[in-house]
């Protein structure tokens, strides 16, 4: 009986102490993780829509957030172009892409925010090619009517071509881009 | 056991992945290419260090009846603030090897030197052991992920290697890719390690 409270006292010691040491390097990187993040979002707004700085959230009644943005420094007048994150249910992870348009709905570029697909396959949604500055997936987007944005060989200017070895990924990603604007398409009209 | 004896076994006679045959399951999950196999053998490293230099210092205070309960705690927090240091300070290598970094409470190799060294040995040989068992797992997960980028993208580093006209073999990079890799590289390391004996 003894023996079996001196263990358990010994157990909640450790993890009591660990509990402490990890709340203390939370407490540290907290702010740090959130001005990171906020800064990836911002940085991904921006590649979404390269004519924008600054960008204004805004929410429609029925829970979808959307960000207009504005060219200079300061929100007014007649936004450049809106974002939105899309949710694509992809392989092994939800993908979180942000999808920028101009007003008349045409993408202005798209930028994968987050996902866990499979390394090696399905991450390369993500993949620039040597010798190249851009991601090549996600370039293909840029230009294109919400209509162009089917899976296509080849790929062209009527589609989007697949990765090979990760078509759930690519669905996932042109699927919710889609989606996605086709929700800008009712905020803006 | 001197300690150049204790530092230099990790690095081969002992080296985790192919004569210990501990922490495969990471290992083969993250190994589709070089950078892969090299980030994960770090961040692996400075758990190890951490754990075993934590284990060690507490040995005698804590109740042989627990102790492995007690590595789990010691292992899962050290994870966790690699995790929260990395997303705060590199963000990008934490964007790099996201999935991966939780997957190191899971390695064997580390609950494996608590049990089977720190636990049993001074700080100073427990850290030469972290670093020893650490490096010797990184280098054995980078020539994995080296192989399998090879071969299952023609590229190691993300630089293409291999000549105009070689296919790449997807199947490398995928999972029974990884056990097919990890098998021949396995026989190969047996085949050396017999002849050094034969000598």
């Amino acid at each position: 009986m003894w023996d079996i409270l001196k263990l358990a006292g010994s157990l909640t010691l450790i993890t009591v102490v660990a509990a402490g040491a990890l709340s203390r390097v939370y407490l540290m990187t907290r702010d740090r993780i959130a001005e990171v993040e906020r800064l990836r979002e911002l940085n991904a707004m921006k590649t979404a829509l390269p004519a924008a700085t600054v960008f204004e959230p805004d929410t429609t009644s029925d829970g979808f957030i959307y960000y207009r943005g504005y060219p200079g420094d300061s929100t007014g007048g007649e936004p450049v172009g809106y974002v939105a994150l899309a949710l694509g249910k992809g392989y092994s992870s939800t993908i979180r892409t942000m999808v920028g348009v101009d007003g008349e709905l045409t993408i202005t570029g798209i930028k994968v925010a987050s996902q866990l697909e499979t390394p090696g396959l399905g991450t390369r949604i993500e993949e620039v090619r040597r010798g190249e500055d851009e991601p090549w997936f996600q370039d293909q987007f840029r230009g294109k009517k919400e209509t162009a944005l089917q899976l296509v060989r080849g790929g062209g200017p009527d589609g989007i071509e697949a990765i090979t070895g990760a078509t759930i990924s690519s669905r996932a990603v042109s699927q919710s881009v889609r989606e996605t604007v086709r929700k800008l398409d009712q905020v803006i009209n | 056991m001197s300690a150049w004896k204790v530092f230099i076994r990790g690095l081969w006679e002992e080296v985790p992945l192919f004569r210990l045959l501990l922490g495969l399951c990471p290992a083969l999950a993250v190994t589709t290419s070089l950078v892969n196999g090299l980030g994960m053998g770090l961040a692996t490293l400075f758990v190890l260090l951490g754990s075993n230099l934590v284990v060690s210092i507490f040995r005698k205070a804590i109740p042989g009846k627990i102790r492995i309960p007690a590595f789990i705690v010691i292992i899962a927090s050290f994870v966790t603030v690699v995790d929260l240091l990395m997303h705060g300070y590199t963000p990008e290598l934490h964007r790099a090897l996201g999935i991966f970094i939780p997957l190191i409470v899971v390695n064997c190799i580390i609950l494996g030197r608590s049990e089977a060294f720190a636990s049993r040995n001074g700080i100073g040989h427990s850290i030469l052991d972290a670093l020893g068992m650490g490096i010797g797992f990184t280098i054995a997960l980078m020539v994995l992920g080296g192989v399998r980028e090879i071969l299952g993208s023609g590229a190691l580093g993300g630089i293409p290697v291999t000549p105009e006209g070689f296919r790449p073999v997807l199947l490398f990079i995928l999972p029974p890719g990884g056990f097919i890799a990890y098998g021949l590289l396995l026989a190969g390391f047996n085949m050396i390690e017999r002849y050094r004996r034969s000598d």
